[in-house]
């Protein structure tokens, strides 16, 4: 056998690894393996080697892949539609390719500066979501694929589950300190039964058209909750305070758009589902359904978000815009479909790393001033919201929402022409629609019924020369019922006697006999 | 009680009560979004269930003509396919977990826009690998130049993080990490050409067609990787 050169060897050998040799040239180098010392050795070198790559560690799934992607090219779209040629006459037009690349620069650009209010707080932790997380597309809202059930559940119970068992879940709840409650992580031992929206529907006999409004108003939480939760890729987790309170605006708007008997039947339904809300006045007359979908879809946000890190918090200002990006990322996200086990993995990385954590030294990094406390443990990440928590105002439909279980603060007004009373349920007014004096308005104008005390009220209403006092022992329900009854009537035969006096006129302008005689 | 009801509504009229009220506080302007014509609503109910499952069976190719037919979005089942094997190709190539998925994005986003002319010449993965290997040289090029660093620097200091991770004791050692480190001293077109056929596991015939040359070609690119890689490891070859 003629001797070879070592390259030649070397590659016969790398071939012969491959398995890609003919029989003449394998005869050959099974030949040199067996009887030459070092060619043996290269062939278990490179046999190691080989095998050791093969091996090499794999990258753990990136389940957000197409999420993000999804929305980058719907970025791209948008960008080629704003080149002013089609596509097959660029090359004839170089100069629209050049006008179409700065529209694209101008619109990543813009988006980009109307994303800068989120950095407005100096917190290094809100620039470094900024930075790493919006700038690249990969923050995301949590929850992307809830269905009516589940925001069913969510409106009724103030718990949405994450995952498909339940497992998981995102709660609010008013707490102990006249404050709310958010919080994120394992569920509670005692589980609910799920609700479902065809169960409830049978529960309250709605029509047609009552299921119409009903689940547009699902909708529309739906859409708020998604744009409420957002996380990152670098597990910053951003929360909307004011998302503590939707569940209570959506009992409040279901029950506005029922009969009476059929409010009735929903009062029951919320206690045996120990709701934390019920609802009083169920003598209402329904609410214009219109009306209801139309301020449901204009509720305030302040855009500001409780922005959590993993070894940080701050409460930063989101821009709209980039809510928006969010929440269009999270319609492309549904066009994907199904994404519970999605949303279970991130819960569960979320809690991962929020599960080593003290909450002392989450306390640590606060700002001191910051209405609400942040604190995680092994299960749970919970947001505590104080009551001075500048919030958006939450109106409250007729029939008010009260939480079960709660005394109401009453308060008397007595002004020269006569004494009003009203009272609180935590920060919801009960009497807020029936009273409608200027002073009211003014009253109502103001930043957030959750802000009052006696003092408050005797200057707004100083000018009107009225005087707060506690009411002794709050009210009872019934004493509200009763004013809400009775202003009702009152209403009521004011504008029958407005009716009539109208009527009374008509019929003399078009009866000049009468008149005239 | 007194008078302190002023009643300036006409909401008495259908018995309605004070309800009518709202309107006098509450912007009366706003109503007037006719409640059927909400699109998102519709939007979202539509797209509850995703037509897409019955394509999840459907092969590369009737994918790629219904995408060139106009029906864009077959392109997520495509992406969901190969979208790990292009990530951990990228991560063999450059052992750098932060530029995976910046780097694979824009590579679907590319393949997005090249797939319309595409002529189903080759397999779309061979494609897709193409294009991956060509951004991730383009990758390494810019890398190159903003860190104005020579190609030597970059082998100086991958075979540094070597000796380092060498010089830990054994039992306490990843050698599939080292292998893999080692690569990343090689130049580009040996790493290319072992990363596809070692790692990916793909023959003579798909990488010639990935990288774009000949058959020879790959069976010497891999020979003289494999032994440069070999010189490499030394170190860690000799202790077993």
């Amino acid at each position: 056998m003629s001797r070879l050169s070592n390259d030649h060897i070397s590659s016969l050998l790398s071939q012969y690894l491959d398995g890609v040799l003919n029989e003449q040239d394998r005869a050959r180098v099974e030949e040199l393996v067996a009887h030459d010392a070092s060619v043996r050795r290269e062939y278990d070198e490179l046999k190691k080697i080989r095998d050791l790559l093969s091996q090499s560690t794999k990258l753990e799934p990136n389940i957000a892949f197409w999420t993000r992607l999804s929305t980058r090219i719907e970025e791209h779209k948008e960008a080629e539609r704003l080149l002013p040629f089609p596509g097959r006459y660029l090359p004839t037009a170089a100069l629209a390719g050049v006008v179409g690349l700065l529209l694209i620069g101008v619109v990543i650009f813009q988006n980009r500066m109307s994303l800068f209010h989120f950095m407005s707080e100096k917190s290094q932790a809100v620039q470094s979501v900024y930075e790493e997380g919006i700038l690249k597309g990969s923050i995301y809202p949590l929850l992307s694929s809830i269905d009516n059930n589940q925001v069913l559940q969510f409106s009724l119970l103030g718990v949405l589950p994450l995952d498909a068992k339940a497992e998981t879940s995102l709660r609010v709840d008013q707490n102990a300190s006249n404050g709310y409650q958010i919080k994120l992580g394992k569920s509670a031992k005692k589980k609910s039964k799920p609700i479902t929206v065809k169960d409830f529907y049978a529960e309250i006999q709605a029509t047609d058209k009552q299921r119409q409004v009903i689940d547009s108003l699902f909708g529309l939480a739906k859409k708020r909750i998604e744009s409420s939760v957002l996380v990152s890729d670098n597990h910053a987790v951003a929360i909307d305070p004011a998302l503590a309170q939707l569940n209570k605006v959506m009992v409040s708007n279901i029950a506005a758009s029922l009969e009476p008997f059929q409010r009735v039947r929903f009062g029951h339904y919320l206690e045996k589902k120990d709701a934390p809300y019920t609802f009083i006045s169920r003598k209402v007359v329904p609410v214009d359904p219109e009306s209801i979908y139309v301020e449901m879809n204009r509720i305030p946000s302040l855009h500001r978000f409780v922005v959590i890190t993993a070894d940080s918090m701050t409460y930063a200002h989101l821009n709209p815009e980039a809510i928006r990006e969010v929440q269009r990322s999270s319609e492309a996200a549904l066009r994907a479909g199904k994404q519970a086990e999605q949303n279970l993995e991130m819960t569960e990385r979320l809690l991962r790393r929020y599960a080593v954590r003290e909450p002392r030294s989450v306390r640590g990094e606060q700002i001191p001033p910051q209405p609400f406390e942040v604190w995680g443990d092994a299960n749970t990440v919970g947001i505590d919201i104080k009551r001075e928590l500048d919030e958006p105002r939450w109106e409250m439909r007729e029939p008010v929402v009260i939480p079960l279980h709660r005394r109401m603060q009453g308060y008397t007004i007595a002004t020269p022409s006569g004494r009003i009373e009203f009272g609180f349920y935590g920060d919801t007014l009960t009497a807020n629609e029936f009273m409608m004096d200027s002073a009211m308005v003014r009253f109502f104008n103001r930043k957030s019924p959750a802000e009052y005390n006696l003092r408050t009220m005797d200057s707004i209403f100083s000018s009107f020369n009225a005087r707060f006092q506690k009411h002794p022992g709050g009210f009872s329900l019934d004493s509200v019922l009763r004013s809400l009854e009775d202003a009702r009537r009152r209403a009521f035969e004011e504008g029958k006697r407005q009716q009539s006096i109208q009527k009374e006129a008509r019929a003399k302008l078009r009866d000049p006999a009468s008149n005239n005689p | 009680m007194g008078p302190w009801y002023t009643l300036e509504m006409s909401a008495g009229k259908d018995g309605s009560g004070f309800l009518g009220l709202a309107g006098t506080f509450r912007d009366s302007k706003r109503l007037g979004t006719p409640l059927t014509t909400d699109r998102t609503t519709e939007r979202m109910q539509n797209s509850g269930k995703p037509a897409s499952s019955s394509y999840a069976e459907k092969s590369d190719e009737v994918l790629i003509t219904l995408f060139q037919r106009g029906e864009r979005e077959v392109y997520r089942i495509l992406v969901q396919r190969y979208q790990e094997r292009v990530r951990n190709l990228i991560y063999s190539i450059f052992r750098d977990p932060g530029v995976v998925d910046d780097l694979a994005q824009e590579i679907f986003i590319k393949a997005y826009e090249a797939l319309p002319s595409f002529r189903l010449d080759s397999s779309f993965y061979t494609w897709l690998y193409r294009i991956t290997v060509n951004k991730s040289r383009d990758e390494m090029r810019r890398r190159k130049v903003r860190r104005f660093l020579s190609f030597q620097t970059l082998v100086d200091e991958a075979n540094a993080e070597l000796t380092s991770k060498l010089s830990v004791p054994p039992e306490s050692r990843d050698d599939k990490e080292i292998v893999a480190l080692g690569l990343q001293a090689l130049p580009e077109k040996f790493r290319s050409a072992i990363v596809l056929k070692d790692i990916e596991g793909l023959s003579y015939d798909e990488i010639a067609a990935i990288l774009k040359c000949e058959l020879g070609t790959v069976k010497s690119r891999l020979s003289r990787g494999r032994s440069m890689l070999r010189k490499i490891l030394q170190p860690l070859l000799e202790e077993n």
